[in-house]
């Protein structure tokens, strides 16, 4: 799974830490979901997009290959 | 019947002094919302990965065993204990450290280091035991900093 999350959070001038205050997590984990090395859930992928005022199919990019 | 004072502070104290750095390395988390899902993710991974060490650690202590090897309730128990324990809490440290890098681990690279900590720790715990020397534990640690050295070093970029 793609996802536009450090084109979102640098076109809003918003750093990893400030973004993960406004969704409640670590900075960990937003570096991590940024890498796509971890898949939020449903739940955290709706919180990142609503900070965004974005539908979750606009930040997040589903690949028909699924995970690897 | 006799009862092993030192044994029992080892046993009792190790786990109250887990219990607190539990405890404490929670509280200090928290206060970085850093219990969030990717914490539960991380290390509910690895202890279920740790479960396939401790299932081969008790396949290698079953087949000291059928080769005539007298092996103790405190012994088996500690192996298992240690074993399991350890590839829990190395797995979690790696998934973490993995997780916090720009650049991706391998993950053959990965599955390498940790073979050869989880076989260096099994074989040189076995070795001290049967010997009854353990130095051989020391023995066990130069091929442990490879292991996490090769797990640890991250891939080149997709680019090179």
């Amino acid at each position: 799974m793609k996802n536009r999350i450090k084109d979102l959070r640098k076109a809003r001038k918003m750093t990893q830490e400030e973004l993960a205050i406004k969704v409640g997590v670590s900075r960990q984990s937003i570096i991590a979901i940024e890498s796509g090395k971890y898949n939020p859930s449903l739940e955290l992928a709706y919180n990142i997009s609503k900070v965004f005022n974005c539908i979750i199919e606009e930040v997040f990019i589903f690949e028909e290959r699924g995970e690897e | 019947m006799e009862v092993q004072i030192a044994g029992m502070i080892g046993l009792y104290g190790g786990a109250v002094l887990g219990i607190l750095g539990w405890w404490f390395g929670r509280r200090m988390a928290k206060k970085q919302r850093g219990l969030d899902e990717l914490h539960e993710h991380i290390w509910q991974k690895a202890r279920a990965i740790s479960w396939f060490f401790t299932l081969a650690s008790l396949y290698v202590l079953f087949s000291l065993i059928m080769f005539g090897i007298e092996l103790n309730a405190a012994m088996v128990l500690g192996v298992i204990m240690m074993v399991h324990l350890a590839s829990w809490a190395i797995t979690g440290v790696i998934m973490s450290i993995n997780m916090n890098m720009s650049e991706p681990l391998k993950p053959s690279r990965v599955k390498l280091g940790i073979s050869i900590v989880a076989v260096s720790l099994i074989l040189f715990t076995v070795l001290s035991i049967i010997t009854d020397n353990w130095l051989f534990l020391l023995a066990s640690i130069p091929p442990n900093i490879i292991g996490i050295i090769s797990a640890l070093t991250p891939a080149r970029s997709a680019e090179d």
